[in-house]
């Protein structure tokens, strides 16, 4: 889908930014750099502003996604039960800082911060597929299965 | 409503903060994120206070004062919760701001840490060596940085001309953010991120230059720490003095403070209290005021051309060949264009040497072109008189406001931020013209027309309004049966098609007029310019009467209406500037006159060329005698800005050289020549002659200044529909190719690596 068409289909006022953003995100994958021009434009906005909502969001992402995203989540109840460990070893295993996406392109590494579901933590979710009580251990055999995940 | 402030009981009838109250009591409450005129942002915490009866605490700034309320300040407990917050505000901060509270550090171990700054990633000065940061940190003591800091590690953004910026410094007050969005409409700035990584930027991280930027300085201004920089500024370089005189590089009439160290100015900001401006100034106002006085173009010596080549030589010598030159010419052979950046005293003498001196009648300058002299040119040929002053807050009652073709936010800044400003209040800006503009994003709507379809387009509208059933009104006003009548003959479909738009978007158009009244009318010269000027003028006055429109016809020059009327003064017959200043460009005058470089000289215009100016440029090259004119820095007077206000600037610095003030330079040379009635002593002498003599300022005494009077003028125009045949034909004003004028800033500009970006956007 083109960038002007997705645009028609939006309204033009400051409110609908977030909406725009997602709409395209999803047409995409992420959000080109090249459509914040015509975004601000479209909105009456500066491209200042449709950048600092855009990065200030997390689900946002202005470089292309891998096939596979990788979501570990920080939360206080994860956190609090080693969260942060399964993003290190993750982080270790997969040679990228979370954020990133591997060389091939394939995987992405996310945080996010509490899935909603703090009972199991921590939690980690590899394209819908959730994977509760997660432990250091339990990274490869994830890793393993995320590279087959669809 | 009655509140109690620590114990104080008080009246107050406006609806306002707590903080707006304590600091008109005199109360102190610490602050950081507020800042006068911003909406309320309460991000920052330091100002919060204990309200009887309510379990959380208030952020003054942004708790609204009710009836009965009472209100704790100061307590222990207040002053620890504000300490531990600065201690969180500090982990992001540079460690140095600690050291740097200490009053006792001096200047120069500032600028040591300074010195090593840029190696540990900070610079540590507050711009304007008054940082409003420290100033919190003597107040609240914090004793240490409380948190691991993590400053230090931000590049210094130098990659922009005339401002830096250090976020090693930034407290997120978000006080440039707000500014530049609320007060400037350019949101260049935003809070960019989230977390630990949030702050202060744009969008990639771009260089100011590659955003709609307008180096306003605004940002700088309001910035309470030093993480806004200005080039230019140097920690221990700081003023001795500081002076408020009135801008002349455009038609607003800014007051600005000029900081000066040692008789030399250093930089200048606008005035808080100024009454234009209220602490807003432009590119020019607020960057350009030091670069255009010690401009390296600058003359400061009379010169006079010896075997072909200009020689500097005296006062007495140049003005003695000027004098000898001008006796032994027939006044029809003498030609003189005057400067509409010129003081009203610059001015008047002028006029008077031309007109009543050398009795010539050849006199015209960039004044008798505007907007103002045609719209007044037009109506007194309709028999009555329009009203050209106007208030720039006036435009703010309008709710819906049409713009021809100007870049507001460059050539009208303060205009500019009374239309920005209705526009955040609901107001609709229609703008209209070839081009489109950086303002177009704040606009509702933009009608692409080209120069000379205005009038078709006003006339369409006209006559859907006056078809409509909203008539009623407007029919009640002079004219209109053969005005309506008129537009019989007018064929809306042709219109439409000819001027490229469909026919429901003109009637969209005229609903919105109609519905969204009161109207006003923003036009400049162009719109008033050659064959279709006429036709113009009248669909404009026409179509505002049909609803409510206020007419704001706009000039650039820092006196353009003052020249105007100083030479309408003097002008024997009506005749036509436009005719002076073709036949300059024609070459028909013997001996010219030239003040001020708005004109373009091409050729040698006349077989002798005086040139009376602050600067040499393309223009000198024809110059046969140069008197050197000091600027506005170097002189007192007035200036008539463009809203009809007549205010007066002292002057602030010593002439630069031997260059004199306007006045000064013809008094002499009116003496030389043996003419009476030039014995001025000083600008005031002039003012009391100008105000005894020209009818719009009669009676204006000069302590009356303070602030600006406004010109006289009638007291109502007689409210008649015009028609446009009247005007037709009547020398169509000239378009006047642009000088080299140094005032305009674009010239200045250009030395600035890539600044010239911004004007022309
Ligand atoms: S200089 Fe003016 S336009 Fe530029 S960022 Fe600062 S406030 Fe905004
Ligand atoms: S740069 Fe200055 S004005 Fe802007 S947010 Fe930072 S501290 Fe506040
Ligand atoms: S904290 Fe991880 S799911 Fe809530
Ligand atoms: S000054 Fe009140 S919250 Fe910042």
């Amino acid at each position: 889908m083109d960038i002007e068409k997705i645009l028609k289909e939006s309204g033009t006022s400051q409110k609908d930014l977030v909406p725009l953003l997602h709409k395209i995100q999803a047409a995409y994958g992420h959000v080109p750099p090249e459509s914040i021009a015509a975004v601000a434009k479209h909105l009456h906005l500066s491209e200042s502003e449709v950048f600092g909502v855009l990065s200030f969001n997390r689900f946002f992402t202005l470089a292309p996604k891998g096939k596979v995203r990788v979501t570990v989540c920080q939360g206080t109840a994860c956190h609090v039960r080693g969260g942060g460990r399964i993003v290190e070893e993750m982080e270790k295993k997969l040679g990228i800082p979370a954020g990133q996406t591997t060389a091939d392109k394939k995987l992405s590494l996310e945080k996010a911060y509490c899935l909603g579901c703090c009972a199991i933590g921590p939690v980690v979710v590899v394209n819908g597929t959730h994977y509760s009580l997660v432990s250091p251990q339990k990274v490869d055999s994830i890793l393993e299965k995320a590279k087959t995940a669809e | 409503m009655k509140v109690t402030i620590d114990g104080r009981p008080l009246e107050v009838t406006d609806k306002m903060t707590i903080l707006d109250l304590a600091r008109d009591k005199g109360i102190y409450i610490p602050s950081l994120c507020h800042y006068p005129g911003l909406v309320p942002f309460t991000g920052c915490r330091l100002c919060l206070i204990a309200v009887k009866g309510r379990e959380a605490l208030a952020p003054a700034c942004g708790t609204f004062i009710e009836d009965g309320m009472d209100v704790t300040t100061n307590t222990p407990a207040l002053q620890k919760t504000r300490r531990q917050i600065l201690e969180l505000i500090l982990s992001e901060h540079a460690g140095a701001c600690l050291a740097c509270h200490d009053k006792g550090a001096r200047l120069d171990e500032l600028a040591a840490v300074d010195e090593a700054g840029p190696a540990a990633g900070r610079s540590l000065y507050s711009n304007n060596g008054d940082c409003e940061f420290r100033k919190l940190i003597d107040y609240l003591k914090p004793d240490k940085a409380q948190f691991p800091s993590l400053d230090g590690t931000l590049e210094i953004r130098k990659d922009d001309p005339l401002l830096d910026r250090n976020y090693n410094l930034c407290v997120l007050c978000g006080r440039c953010v707000r500014i530049c969005h609320e007060v400037r409409g350019v949101s260049a700035l935003a809070f960019v991120y989230r977390g630990s990584r949030a702050g202060v930027g744009t969008a990639f991280g771009r260089r100011l230059l590659d955003t709609d930027c307008q180096f306003c300085g605004a940002c700088l201004d309001v910035c309470p720490t030093g993480a806004l920089i200005e080039k230019s500024a140097h920690p221990e370089i700081l003023p001795d003095t500081e002076n408020n005189t009135i801008c002349s590089f455009c038609g607003q009439g800014c007051e600005l403070t000029l900081f000066l160290k040692q008789g030399k100015i250093l930089r200048s900001v606008p005035a808080k209290q100024g009454s234009v401006n209220q602490g807003q100034a432009c590119l020019k106002g607020r960057f350009l005021v030091s670069e255009a006085v010690y401009h390296r173009s600058r003359v400061v010596r009379p010169m006079v051309r010896k075997n072909g080549k200009l020689e500097e030589t005296t006062w007495d010598e140049a003005l003695a060949v000027v004098a000898q030159k001008l006796s032994g010419c027939p006044a029809r052979d003498i030609a003189i264009a005057g400067s509409a950046h010129d003081s009203c005293e610059d001015i008047f003498a002028l006029d008077k040497f031309g007109g009543e001196g050398l009795e010539t009648e050849n006199i015209a300058s960039h004044g008798d072109f505007t907007a103002q002299a045609r719209l007044r040119d037009f109506a007194r040929l309709q028999g009555f008189e329009p009203r050209l002053n106007f208030r720039i807050s006036d435009i703010g009652r309008a709710k819906t406001i049409v713009l021809f073709g100007e870049n507001l936010a460059v050539s009208q800044p303060m205009v500019w931020l009374e239309v920005y400003k209705s526009i955040r209040n609901g107001a609709k800006l229609i703008i209209v013209g070839p081009q489109e503009l950086c303002i177009r994003r704040c606009a509702s709507s933009w009608i692409k027309l080209r120069p000379g379809q205005e009038s078709e387009l006003l006339i369409g509208l006209s006559k859907i309004l006056s078809d409509s059933g909203h008539a009623a009104e407007s029919a009640k006003i002079d004219g209109f049966a053969a005005f309506k009548n008129r537009l019989q003959e007018f064929e809306l479909s042709g219109a439409a098609a000819s001027l490229g738009l469909q026919e429901e978007k003109l009637l969209k158009l005229a609903l919105l007029l109609e519905k969204r009244k009161p109207t006003a009318y923003l036009f400049g010269a162009e719109v008033c310019e050659g064959s279709s000027g006429a036709a113009n003028l009248a669909a404009l006055w026409n179509l505002a009467l049909q609803t409510e429109g206020l007419l704001v016809p706009l000039s650039s020059e820092s006196n353009a209406r003052g020249a105007f009327e100083i030479s309408a003064f003097f002008r024997k017959k009506d005749g036509p500037p436009g005719r002076i200043i073709q036949g300059i460009s024609n070459g028909s005058f013997l001996t010219l006159y030239v003040v001020g470089s708005s004109l373009r000289l091409e050729k040698k215009p006349a077989a002798f060329v005086v040139i009376q100016d602050s600067y040499l440029n393309g223009n000198s090259d024809f110059a046969d005698v140069i008197l050197p004119q000091t600027t506005f820095a170097e002189a007192e007077g007035t200036f008539v800005n463009v809203e009809g206000r007549l205010q007066k600037f002292e002057r602030v610095i010593e002439p630069l050289g031997d260059s004199r003030p306007g006045w000064r330079i013809i008094s002499h040379l009116a003496q030389k020549m043996g003419m009476a009635g030039f014995s001025f002593r000083s600008a005031s002498d002039v003012f009391q002659e100008l105000t005894g003599r020209v009818p719009a300022f009669h009676g204006l005494g000069r302590e009356q200044l303070t602030g600006g009077v406004f010109l006289r003028e009638p007291e109502a125009d007689r409210r008649r529909f015009a028609a446009a045949e009247a005007f037709a034909g009547v020398d169509a004003a000239p378009s006047i190719a642009a000088g080299p004028d140094v005032y305009k800033g674009l010239e200045m500009s250009r030395d600035i690596k890539d600044l010239r970006l911004i004007r022309g956007r």
